[in-house]
């Protein structure tokens, strides 16, 4: 990632939080940021509850935002947003989900499903146009003309999985926020989709925010990481410094956490354990130490004296 | 239903307890998955607690009647790495504690090796491949193994693809003819497309049911990144 690269997408300082009752508030996510640069790919990683889902959500705008700047190709999209704003960043942002069968209406034919963002927002001249780029898209994804007029429940999961895909790109967007979207597929259908992610990027420069807890996976498809603990950002760098120098202990132990198909090396290997209580770490007095240009770490100085070691 | 009611509800139709014979009980068994303050907890419905801790009192339910079998179907799936280690582990303490049986059924190779004694790789409804896990793992001999294998992410190499395993599972609504997997199989011969294989014994507990473990099948090189896979396992289990 060079210098001179401009990001498509700069998240400052965002936080989301969630009012459950009177006295008490969620902090799904609580300050975080980082950049997102053209043609990348930006692994976000993190257990459940750790906030990744919810930026996703925030910055495609299914929240409002607690407070914080996004800023999306030159537009602030943090705020209210304009008619024109609002446009821009339904067709020039999209997502897809995790459980394909969920966020795929069962009473409509694919080709309706893919459709439909382009008829919302007028983007083809006339039926014949709709029809032309839902079929280009299916056949780009690897699914046929025939299979256009069926329900989602006539496809397998990775099947399904592959029509999400197709929804999400056939507005052509800038940015796709892929959310948990092949946690839910066995390890063959997911590499499947991984390499059909990958492929459809080189070919149309699509830049992906990538939410997944696996990093196994994430390591496959993502330029850059960040990996996220309790609504922070904790540690962020490329995949490399991510994979071969991981500083924050949270980060190391999300690595080691990771199963390897050994079985004589699994059963003897120990996963180191990460207690935020126990080692005293508070997040919210952190400041960001960077080792290099990418390579961030979350800690206050003697947090970082100790775990740089 | 409460987390109470729901573990006690076994107990009380199976193993005839009294109400405060059972409660104690599933206290008992909540302490011993793992859950804090289980009083409170047992209050409590389900969508109150965490994923991790959900899953802990599904275990908590299922040992409710002391079984000497426990089925495990996709118990960690749905979970982050994190807690999926310690749901093993608990998994694996519970059964080395009461001396059950475990059948764990899940896509993760990863889990598989950590967990398992003895595997059975299945396709389209039948065994393809069954051994001890070490048999498995260091000296598959089903193309879907092999595929499966070479399709898990490797933490430690840099290649940029992934290996996929072409096509998708077939439907068994349709009669299938020979091999459910041939259509997708590079190294499909041709009676795969006609006959089913049978069970071909390589040796030790391994059993292959693929043609090309035939004596008269042409000898099959396995592919090339898979090879090095394997060497590099060997290699880190101290085996070469």
């Amino acid at each position: 990632m060079s210098e001179a690269k401009k990001p498509l997408l700069h998240v400052e300082n965002l936080k989301q939080y969630f009012k459950i009752s009177r006295t008490f508030t969620t902090k799904a996510v609580d300050g975080i940021s980082f950049d997102i640069y053209e043609g990348e790919t930006y692994g976000l990683v993190g257990e459940s509850g750790s906030g990744k889902s919810t930026t996703g959500r925030s910055i495609i705008r299914l929240y409002d935002p607690t407070d914080g700047k996004i800023i999306f190709d030159g537009r602030d999209i943090s705020k209210k947003l304009s008619k024109e704003d609002a446009s821009y960043l339904r067709t020039n942002m999209q997502m897809i989900f995790q459980d394909p069968m969920a966020c795929l209406n069962p009473r409509k034919k694919v080709k309706e499903i893919i459709a439909q963002g382009l008829e919302i927002h007028h983007v083809c001249s006339s039926q014949k146009e709709v029809d032309e780029k839902v079929y280009a898209i299916l056949e780009k994804v690897g699914l046929s003309k025939e299979q256009a007029t069926r329900f989602p429940s006539q496809f397998s999961g990775g099947q399904r999985q592959r029509v999400g895909i197709a929804r999400a790109l056939v507005m052509n967007p800038k940015l796709v926020i892929a959310d948990e979207c092949i946690s839910a597929l066995d390890v063959s259908i997911q590499a499947q989709v991984v390499n059909l992610m990958k492929d459809l990027q080189e070919e149309l420069g699509t830049t992906y925010l990538f939410i997944a807890h696996d990093l196994s996976m994430v390591k496959y498809i993502s330029d850059r990481i960040g990996i996220m603990h309790l609504g922070h950002i904790v540690e962020t760098g490329t995949t490399d410094e991510i994979f071969t120098n991981p500083i924050h202990p949270y980060t190391k132990s999300l690595l080691s956490a990771i199963p390897h198909p050994n079985p004589i090396v699994e059963k003897n290997r120990v996963a180191i354990t990460y207690d935020k209580e126990k080692e005293g770490v508070d997040y919210t007095k952190g400041v960001q130490h960077k080792l290099t240009d990418t390579h961030i770490v979350l800690a206050t100085d003697e947090e970082f004296a100790r775990w740089a070691k | 239903m409460t987390i109470a009611k729901q573990i006690m509800e076994p107990m009380i139709e199976h193993r005839h307890m009294s109400k405060e014979e059972a409660r104690q009980h599933a206290l008992d068994l909540l302490t011993k998955v793992g859950i804090e303050n289980p009083e409170k907890r047992m209050k409590q419905y389900p969508h109150e607690l965490s994923g991790g801790m959900r899953q802990r009192v599904v275990i908590a339910i299922a040992l409710a009647c002391d079984p000497d079998i426990l089925i495990c179907d996709e118990p960690t799936t749905a979970l982050d790495v994190t807690i999926q280690a310690k749901i093993i582990e608990l998994i694996k303490s519970i059964q080395d504690e009461k001396g059950i049986s475990v059948i764990y059924i899940t896509h993760d190779l990863g889990v598989v090796a950590k967990v398992a004694d003895y595997v059975a790789v299945m396709y389209a409804g039948r065994i393809v491949e069954k051994g001890r896990v070490n048999e498995i793992f260091y000296d598959p001999r089903h193309p879907y193994t092999w595929g499966l294998l070479a399709s898990m992410p490797d933490t430690d190499t840099s290649s940029e693809r992934l290996f996929a395993i072409a096509g998708s599972p077939p439907d068994l609504t349709n009669r299938i003819k020979g091999d459910a997997f041939a259509p997708r199989n590079p190294y499909a011969l041709n009676i795969d497309f006609e006959l089913e294989p049978p069970m071909f014994d390589v040796g030790g507990q391994h059993r292959v049911a693929s043609w090309l473990c035939d004596p008269r099948a042409p000898k099959v090189e396995l592919p090339k990144d898979l090879q090095e896979k394997l060497v590099k396992m060997k290699k880190e289990a101290g085996l070469a």
